[in-house]
């Protein structure tokens, strides 16, 4: 069981990062469907220059750089141009869904995937004081840093937007950028700079499925995972601490079906898809509104009758 | 003389093919509070955003405080000590109070501002005699309130010159008798302020001096003691104003429209409230008084948008569901809907399109389900005609259209069929003179043709101009009711606030 | 005529600037560009890789529409996906109910199911938007996630093949089979595409974008649909219920991406092999982007896609250096040249009738 719930976390872990950042994004007025490219091009940077220097943290800031590049160009679409985010959001996907194998052969004449990595070269597990040494569930703060960063960015994330002045501009930004403009804010800079933090929080995600969770990039390793980010933002009504339940939620039915995916030993074998299907059955149900109303930031979403 | 609080001279603008403005020139006393009146499209907001920095001039100057100025941006316009209230309000309706004043001014940028922002404003609350509650959120509270949290942000900022663009449009009579109030505190306060309206009443009672524009050029400056009501109308209009045409008496027959008990709820409000009235063919009944009162329910009612009412409603003894809004449309039904550009039209659709849009199943233009663009575009043409449309050209787009040409189409379109009953909500806001004389003419037409006309407006004039029956909604209740002989100003507009009588 | 010059000019010139892009991208993968042009001549004008060209672009012109006539309302159907997969089972499904039926019925009958698993997700997703009003984009991620599962169930346990080594189901009778180009063509004498899996599905979506067309652009039906695309509000004083044609919508929408499945299962594999899309339904957005979401643009559009898929296979045989997801690179340049049009476009268009005055 606690073990369950330590893999629960592990695979929460990406799917914070990018829920976070997106909805820093989102709250600024910008919709990010991009966040499965951002992913997979943090994963990718943190791969290649980890297995180049043999040092996670370069690693890291070199996938952090690579996902911000992808989310600027999304805000360079969506704000400096007005493109219709969604629009932008799928050609920042296919962008880093193409660009990555495409590289990963270049320099490693293989396009599937990069080099694997030695134990030492990844984000080892680190002991949190006085928790880890707690009977039972003590294993659970043994883990990558990445993982406890992961689990306090809610709560920064809260505190920036709800208690302070920028996050005030931010949720302005979001409802209302006109009002925002004219109390002489421009909501387009604004907007460009939520866009590339919230990129660069996301993007460790990506960091963090290369270079902790497993040992190496491979092709589409994101697994949707950006999308479930997305989901996980709706489901907590576009606020961090829901959004952080969400990200557990979708994590520990993660962590379920790999369980049961390797597990045959029981009486009644459920087929794995069943398990798979759940979380995202869950939430259309919450989407449909039988669970209380999501209301997006008021500006996001408007785009869509400007189509060609 | 007093000294001069800004001035504009020889200030253009141009927006494509508009002049909204051509050689302004004026200059408003220090202090003073100073009307700046003329008809919708007279440039009369243009300029104020130039000087609030929203716009930049193409050519002159503008000078404040005897130096001369650039803005690039509201913020520009701030530092010299400009404000701007705005027409529609600037609020971000999920924040507090609080949050909406401080937004942009900060005084922390990453810890909390709530303590200090709080002490401020009931500082600024206390000496201009605010009363607001400074952590509720915007979005509950009614408009009065939120237009005082608009003035509340420029005095935060510690504006010296606050601009009113139609403060009152959106106001109760009474709510616009404080408000004046308000505003006179201000100026004693050492405030000047700038009063947008085209409101001769409100302009006299409460300016200093008067600037009157006309096509985006001033027409002159006066102290206001030197006009009458008259007089000001003629310099804005440009001209002697007609008197209202005599008509025929309404035949005497049974309702053809008939509400018992109508209530509408929405969003858990009681928005309409036990309406009772009828309509009679040939007759033009009138719906008057301040916009938000329950007019947009009522209109969307009678326009079969929504059908979520309680009572009865008929027309013809029928019940008012018994057609599909579809259906009721071809039945007679003709609604010229209260917001043209969102409800009425499309604008990137063509006009003949834009014909069809409601009647994409009559039987003239479509067959089996398929429609004939090449007799559309003749049907498109006639009415083009008729109404004297510009540019006469059905391929041409709704968008590229003036509004006073785009809301001739959308007449004309909904007159085009047989129609019995017109629900006509504002139909001639944002719309020039002429397309203003056009537009009633052709609902009298109607009227004298033998349909049921109800007609909702915010402007008493057009009620009283075109009504045979007026009543008067308040609060979502029908709070007074008289004929076009008994009509009398003084009383509606007391029926309007909420009083009796 | 300027006006046809001013919607195609976007797209050619997205085109362009992409294939220079591309191009460039070569350059810094350490290839000669030549291989590029190599490629693309191949698959244009080469009888097999036109072949080829023809068989990708099937699937394109399905999902391009799909996502085309729910832009005309609109609407966002990134479900394309889960809808295709969902119509290929399908054919699968019926086909192993009823087995032994003739062409006659079972070629109509697998269009049938393929279209109606289709239209069914989308339908849902139309529901949703349409009753709840959630939110379509979300709601169709998360169904192609279901669909996903659905499918993979359904290969792995209900029709699987097993004899076969990798995840796929059994092949379907030859009555739930479509005539390949080259038979269709060598039964005529001539002979062309053979040995490509190009196959008369081709026609049947051709023919599907040339009825879409005819439905948004002279049905009532169609316009009444286009209102809510371009004003909700308009079209409710219109007398126009905005949910039946979100719900029309997205289901027609859907049942045009499940189409994709008689091009792989009827037409080319006889069987659904789990992972058979390369993401045809997202890169349908791109291709409903590129024709401005009009039916008779999809079909060049998807034309070109197909060019630009096919060329990426031939650039793997090519070099040894390159992969064929340069062609999604392609079409990610592609699509954010077209979506920025706002920027460029009317500088352009102002500069291209300046020229026109001289």
């Amino acid at each position: 069981m606690i073990e369950l719930l330590a893999s629960s976390l592990r695979l929460s872990t990406p799917l914070l990062f990018a829920a976070m950042g997106g909805l820093l994004c989102e709250r600024a007025g910008i919709a990010t469907i991009c966040l499965e490219g951002i992913l997979i091009l943090g994963a990718w940077g943190a791969a290649v220059v980890t297995f180049y220097t043999s040092d996670p943290l370069l690693g890291l800031f070199a996938g952090v750089l690579c996902g911000v590049a992808g989310m600027a160009v999304h805000a360079l679409l969506t704000i400096s141009t007005k493109a219709d985010p969604i629009v932008s959001g799928v050609a920042v996907n296919m962008l880093a869904a193409g660009l990555t194998p495409l590289l990963t052969k270049a320099l490693f004449q293989s396009p599937t995937n990069t080099p694997s990595l030695a134990l030492s070269d990844r984000f080892a597990p680190v002991a949190l004081p006085y928790l880890s040494s707690l009977p039972v569930v003590g294993i659970l703060f043994v883990q990558p840093w990445l993982i406890f960063l992961g689990l306090a960015l809610p709560f920064a994330v809260h505190r920036f937007l709800y208690h302070t002045g920028r996050g005030l501009r931010v949720l302005a930004s979001g409802d209302n950028p006109e009002a925002l403009s004219t109390a002489g804010v421009s909501p387009a800079v604004l907007r460009w700079k939520m866009l590339l933090v919230g990129g660069a929080i996301a993007s460790l995600g990506g960091v963090y499925l290369s270079v902790a969770h497993a040992s190496q990039f491979t092709r589409d390793m994101s697994a949707g995972r950006g999308f479930i980010a997305l989901t996980a933002v709706i489901f907590g009504k576009w606020r961090p601490l829901p959004t952080f339940a969400a990200c557990l939620f979708f994590g520990f039915f993660d962590a379920l079906q790999i369980r049961l995916q390797g597990d045959t030993t029981g009486a009644i074998p459920i087929p794995v898809q069943f398990i798979q299907v759940i979380p995202y059955a869950v939430a259309l149900v919450v989407l449909a509104g039988f669970i209380g109303k999501a209301v997006p930031p008021l500006s996001i979403g408007k785009s869509v009758h400007s189509l060609p | 003389m007093a000294p001069e609080a800004f001035s504009f001279a020889s200030v253009s603008k141009r927006f494509g093919a508009v002049q909204a403005n051509a050689a302004v020139s004026f200059s408003v006393q220090d202090k003073s509070i100073h009307g700046v009146v003329g008809e919708n499209g007279a440039g009369k907001s243009t300029i104020m955003k130039l000087l609030y920095g929203l716009y930049t001039p193409d050519e002159g100057s503008i000078t404040v405080r005897g130096k001369k100025v650039k803005f690039r941006s509201p913020q520009d316009a701030l530092a010299e000590g400009i404000g701007m209230v705005h027409q529609h309000f600037m609020l971000v309706p999920t924040l507090a109070v609080w949050e909406n004043v401080v937004l942009g001014s900060e005084p922390h940028a990453w810890a909390s501002n709530r303590k200090k922002s709080l002490a401020r404003l009931s500082e600024i609350q206390k000496e201009f005699g605010f009363h607001l509650d400074l952590e509720a959120k915007v979005e509950t509270l009614p408009v009065g309130l939120q237009q005082q949290v608009e003035i509340l942000k420029i005095l935060y900022r510690e504006a010296k010159i606050l601009i009113f663009d139609e403060p009152t449009a959106v106001l109760t009579p009474q709510e616009v008798d404080t408000f004046i109030e308000r505003l006179r505190g201000l100026q004693a306060q050492g405030k000047t302020i700038i009063f947008i309206s085209h409101k001769l009443k409100e302009i006299l009672k409460l300016t200093d001096r008067v600037t009157v524009m006309r096509q985006g050029k001033v027409v002159g400056s006066w102290e206001t003691d030197s006009l009458t009501e008259t007089s000001l109308a003629e310099a804005m209009i440009g001209r002697k104003m007609h008197s209202l045409p005599h008509r025929t008496p309404t035949p005497a027959a049974e309702p053809l429209l008939k509400a018992e008990k109508l209530s509408v709820t929405s969003a858990h409000r009681r928005v309409l409230s036990d309406l009772s009235f009828s309509l009679r063919a040939g007759e033009v009944v009138g719906v008057a008084g301040v916009d938000g009162n329950g007019q947009q329910e009522w209109i969307e009612t009678l326009a079969r948008v929504r059908s979520d009412y309680e009572g009865h409603l008929t027309w013809k003894g029928q019940d008012y569901r018994a057609w599909s809004t579809y259906d009721f449309k071809q039945r007679g039904l003709g609604v010229i809907p209260p917001d043209r550009l969102f409800e009425a039209v499309i604008l990137d659709f063509t006009l003949s399109e834009n014909v069809l849009l409601g009647h994409h199943f009559a039987t003239e233009v479509t067959k089996g389900g398929r429609v004939f663009w090449p007799q559309l575009a003749k049907t498109t043409s006639d009415l083009i005609h008729r109404f004297d449309i510009r540019p006469n050209d059905p391929q041409a787009r709704m968008g590229g259209l003036s509004g006073g040409n785009q809301q001739k189409l959308v007449v004309s379109r909904e007159l085009s069929r047989n129609v019995q009953l017109l629900v006509a909500a504002h139909p001639t806001r944002g719309v020039d003179i002429g397309a203003i004389e056009c537009i009633h003419s052709e609902i009298l037409r109607l009227r004298d043709q033998g349909a049921a006309v109800i007609l909702f407006s915010s402007e008493l004039d057009e009620i009283l101009a075109l009504s045979d029956r007026i009543l008067v909604l308040y609060n979502g209740k029908i709070q007074g009711e008289c004929t076009r002989a008994e009509a009398d100003e003084t009383q509606i507009g007391l029926w309007m606030t909420g009083g009796s009588q | 005529m300027r006006a046809l010059l001013r919607s195609m000019a976007p797209p050619v010139l997205g085109l362009g600037f992409s294939l220079v892009a591309a191009a460039l991208l070569l350059l810094l993968l350490g290839e000669k560009t030549t291989v590029l042009w190599e490629a693309l001549y191949n698959s244009c004008l080469t009888d097999f890789g036109l072949g080829y060209t023809l068989f990708y672009m099937t699937p394109y012109l399905f999902t391009g529409l799909g996502v085309a006539v729910c832009f005309q309302c609109g609407l966002f159907n990134i479900g394309g996906e889960g809808q295709l997969y969902l119509g290929a089972i399908a054919i699968v499904a019926v086909a192993s109910v009823l087995p032994n039926l003739s062409p006659w019925f079972g070629i109509p009958l697998g269009i049938l199911v393929a279209a109606g698993a289709g239209g069914t997700w989308g339908g849902i997703a139309g529901w949703l938007k349409a009753k709840r009003g959630s939110h379509e984009v979300i709601v169709t991620i998360l169904l192609n996630f279901i669909a996903f599962a659905i499918v993979n169930y359904l290969i792995l346990y209900q029709f699987d093949n097993p004899n076969s080594q990798s995840p796929e189901t059994l092949d379907v009778g030859p009555g739930y089979r479509i005539a390949s180009l080259s038979s269709l063509f060598g039964a005529l004498g001539l002979s062309l595409f053979d040995s490509t899996p190009a196959n008369v599905s081709l026609f049947i979506a051709i023919a599907t974008a040339f009825a879409a067309y005819f439905f948004l652009f002279h049905t009532s039906r169609g316009f009444a649909l286009r209102c809510v695309g371009k004003s909700i509000r308009a079209s409710e004083f219109a007398g126009i219920s905005v949910q039946s044609q979100t719900l029309l919508a997205l289901a027609l929408g859907g049942a045009f991406s499940g189409l994709v499945g008689i091009n792989e299962v009827m037409g080319s594999q006889h069987k659904v092999i789990e992972g058979f899309s390369p993401q045809y339904g997202f890169t349908g957005i791109a291709v409903a982007l590129l024709a401005r979401s009009h039916p008779l643009g999809v079909i060049v559009s998807a034309f070109l896609f197909g060019v630009l898929q096919n060329s990426a296979r031939e650039l793997e045989f090519l070099s040894d250096k390159v992969t064929k997801e340069l062609a999604v690179v392609i079409q990610a340049i592609l699509i954010g040249f077209v979506a920025a049009q706002a920027v460029w476009g009317k500088p352009f268009l102002r500069w291209l009738s300046r020229e026109k005055k001289r």
